[in-house]
């Protein structure tokens, strides 16, 4: 998880690559030790990455930078650490959207942040803020595929469960989303749109 | 036992569809429910700031959901980033829906960043009622590009078909206009009489207007909440309106735009009851993002 | 003297001032919030807002019997199906069906056709024992009791606690009938 330091302006457009380099060190590990040859790595890295991408990762971004719902979606079967580095991947990508999100008023923000063949696509609901110390809901796709208009049409019918959620006054704004319902709407949405 | 219930039955609240937002209830209902929070909170406090305090959480939460909805079913999910758009929003999307009918808003000036040229021109209007908002946007675009890298943003007041008062905030020097459509000399003596009279009214009103830049003022005859309310004697300056502005709040920081919101009384010659007026004052970081938006 | 009884509240409806129900359910919402967050106990906060929905109902029926030309009704009978007919469609818009009377006609059940109460409000494992309209069933009970009859008024099913309705028992506890019918001091 990325959050408190703050960071100066050079630092910030390091960030992205910082990230994608500790992700590589990441992969790099368990296969380096059965390969030596380089030209071997790079592949085998590539398979890798495809191997997690067939999964895509979902997360709803709350008060704080705090995920209050995520999903691995999709067919591949779960992988603990595929997981992790799509978080970390996601996370980069938060301070991108931070910015972004004030330059227009557009909720669906495609492909804002990208690792090889990894896409991260962003949609900032009204509730969305800059600053760190207010609730702000951001939902972040991390998906391989080009298909715009099923991730559209997916963040928009999870948008409208999100307004659901909170309209109950017993929600609180902000904290985590627990409904099992809500979860398994979200995963037949993304099998429909995915 | 017989099932005669029409409500349709869903597995969850997520299956529900979003409302229309046509369905309504009585006014009274509304208004027996409010007088029994405030008279709740009123046992949970001794003091009035802390009355209003809890009021405006109250609001706020409201605030905080109607934001969401409203973007989703009345905007066509487009997300309001400017300073100007949110208070368009607050004042016509969120009065209408929440109390049937927009509001004309009163702005106050934003500081100017830098050095700027001044530029006065005269435009007609025709009517300006409920167009505060046009106009505003209208100056700004034709100011921003002139003065590059500052902007203005002024303090409209239409008094009314005759007379305007503008305020223009330039490198730190405040100026008011005032726009006079002098009656001309076929007309009755009361007419000429009216004009003279809010003339001087306007010119008074201009010296003790606010020097705080960055607040901006929703301004009610009778607001909803304050209705069916009286404030007994000892409650002094208690205003119901906190729950009201605790919406406003819950909007405009959930938007992106924190703000200090409160609620005044301000009296009206010759009226029983005061107006109303919603206080907003954005935080530092809103103003410091607007300018750099340009 | 036949009772002169509307069927319906319908046309007082219509001409009320109204409010958009949403800020009718989030307001109430954010009470429910407020009562959870100062009490805590579950079963305070049920008690609170039938406290507070008796306050609404004693206030209520000054307005329900002036704009709804009611002057009596005949029995309890009556009395429930104007509550279900015209006060609930006067007031929230709404109407219910009266139905499960008992041989004595003492106790009866409104089941609510629609609920402006509790849009999109799903109880969390933390309030399993909270009756969310309970200010409805306290209003019902206040009102009944200015026009002296003495009730209890209790949810038999409610629909966020996984029930199929609305519905709300009416048992008649006691009638005083020498202030029956509506006298002016009301």
């Amino acid at each position: 998880m990325i959050t408190g330091p703050t960071f100066t302006t050079a630092e910030f457009l390091l960030r992205p690559s910082f990230t994608a380099l500790c992700l590589l060190c990441e992969l790099l590990r368990p296969v380096s030790s059965a390969n030596s040859s380089r030209s071997l790595l790079v592949i085998e890295l590539n398979l890798g990455i495809r191997k997690m991408a067939s999964t895509a990762c979902f997360m709803i971004v709350s008060r704080n930078d705090i995920p209050i719902y995520e999903a691995e979606v999709g067919t591949a079967p779960k992988k603990e650490d595929a997981a992790h580095q799509h978080q970390f991947i996601l996370h980069a990508a938060l301070d991108i959207v931070q910015d972004l999100a004030w330059t227009t008023s557009a909720m669906f923000l495609k492909s804002i942040d990208r690792f090889n063949d990894l896409v991260v696509s962003v949609y900032v609901t009204a509730g969305h803020i800059l600053n760190m110390l207010y609730i702000h809901t951001r939902l972040m796709l991390l998906h391989d595929s080009r298909n715009d208009d099923g991730i559209k049409s997916f963040f928009q019918e999870v948008h409208e469960l999100y307004i659901k959620i909170l309209l109950n006054p017993l929600y609180l704004p902000g904290s985590r989303i627990t409904s099992s319902h809500f979860d398994t709407k979200v995963r037949a949405l993304a099998r429909k749109y995915l | 036992m017989i099932n005669v219930g029409k409500i349709k039955q869903y597995s969850n609240v997520l299956e529900r569809p979003l409302s229309k937002g046509k369905q309504e209830v009585s006014l009274s209902a509304f208004a027996f429910l409010f007088s029994e929070l405030v008279q709740y909170n009123q046992t949970q406090v001794d003091n009035i700031t802390e009355l209003e305090r809890r009021l405006e959480d109250a609001g706020y939460a409201v605030g905080a959901r109607i934001l969401e909805l409203l973007c989703h079913r009345e905007k066509g999910n487009r997300r309001e980033t400017r300073l100007l758009g949110i208070l368009s929003f607050v004042h016509s999307t969120v009065w209408k829906v929440l109390f049937g009918k927009s509001k004309v808003l009163s702005l106050g000036g934003v500081g100017c960043m830098g050095t700027s040229r001044l530029r006065v021109g005269s435009c007609n209007v025709g009517s300006l009622m409920g167009k505060s908002i046009e106009l505003v946007k209208i100056l700004q675009k034709r100011k921003v590009s002139i003065a590059l890298g500052g902007y203005l943003v002024v303090e409209v007041r239409s008094v009314n078909d005759r007379l305007m008062a503008i305020k223009l905030v330039v490198g730190g020097l405040t100026f008011n206009v005032v726009n006079a459509y002098a009656p001309h000399a076929g007309l009755d003596e009361e007419v000429k009489r009216h004009f003279w009279e809010d003339l001087d009214e306007v010119a008074d009103s201009l010296e003790k207007g606010t020097e705080h830049e960055d607040e901006y003022m929703i301004s009610e005859k009778e607001l909803l909440v304050n209705r069916f309310i009286s404030i007994p004697k000892d409650m002094g300056a208690f205003n119901c309106g906190a729950f009201v502005a605790g919406i406003v709040r819950g909007v405009l920081e959930n938007a992106g735009f924190p703000a200090v919101v409160t609620a005044h009384f301000v009296p009206v010659e010759g009226q029983h009851r005061p107006r109303t007026t919603i206080l907003i004052k954005f935080a530092e970081e809103v103003l410091r993002r607007e300018a750099t938006l340009g | 003297m036949a009772p002169v009884v509307p069927r319906s509240g319908d046309a007082i409806f219509a001409n009320v001032e109204r409010v958009n129900a949403e800020l009718f359910t989030l307001t109430y919402g954010a009470i429910v919030r407020q009562l959870l967050t100062d009490l805590e106990e579950v079963d305070e906060v049920n008690k609170q807002l039938d406290q507070m929905g008796y306050n609404i109902g004693i206030r209520l029926i000054d307005e329900f019997l002036a704009k709804s030309n009611v002057s009596r009704c005949v029995d309890f009978k009556e009395t429930a199906e104007v509550i279900a007919k015209v006060g609930l469609k006067m007031f929230l818009g709404i109407t219910a069906t009266v139905t499960n009377w008992d041989v004595e006609g003492t106790t009866c059940s409104l089941i609510l056709e629609d609920n402006p109460l509790v849009d999109f409000v799903e109880l969390p494992d933390t309030c399993q024992g909270l009756y969310y309209c309970n200010i409805l069933s306290g209003v019902v009970r206040g009102a009944l009791e200015m026009v002296s009859m003495k009730t209890e008024v209790t949810w038999l099913r409610d629909m966020l606690r996984g029930d199929d309705a609305f519905e709300l028992q009416l048992k008649l506890l006691k009638q005083v009938p020498e202030e029956y019918p509506y006298k002016d001091d009301e």
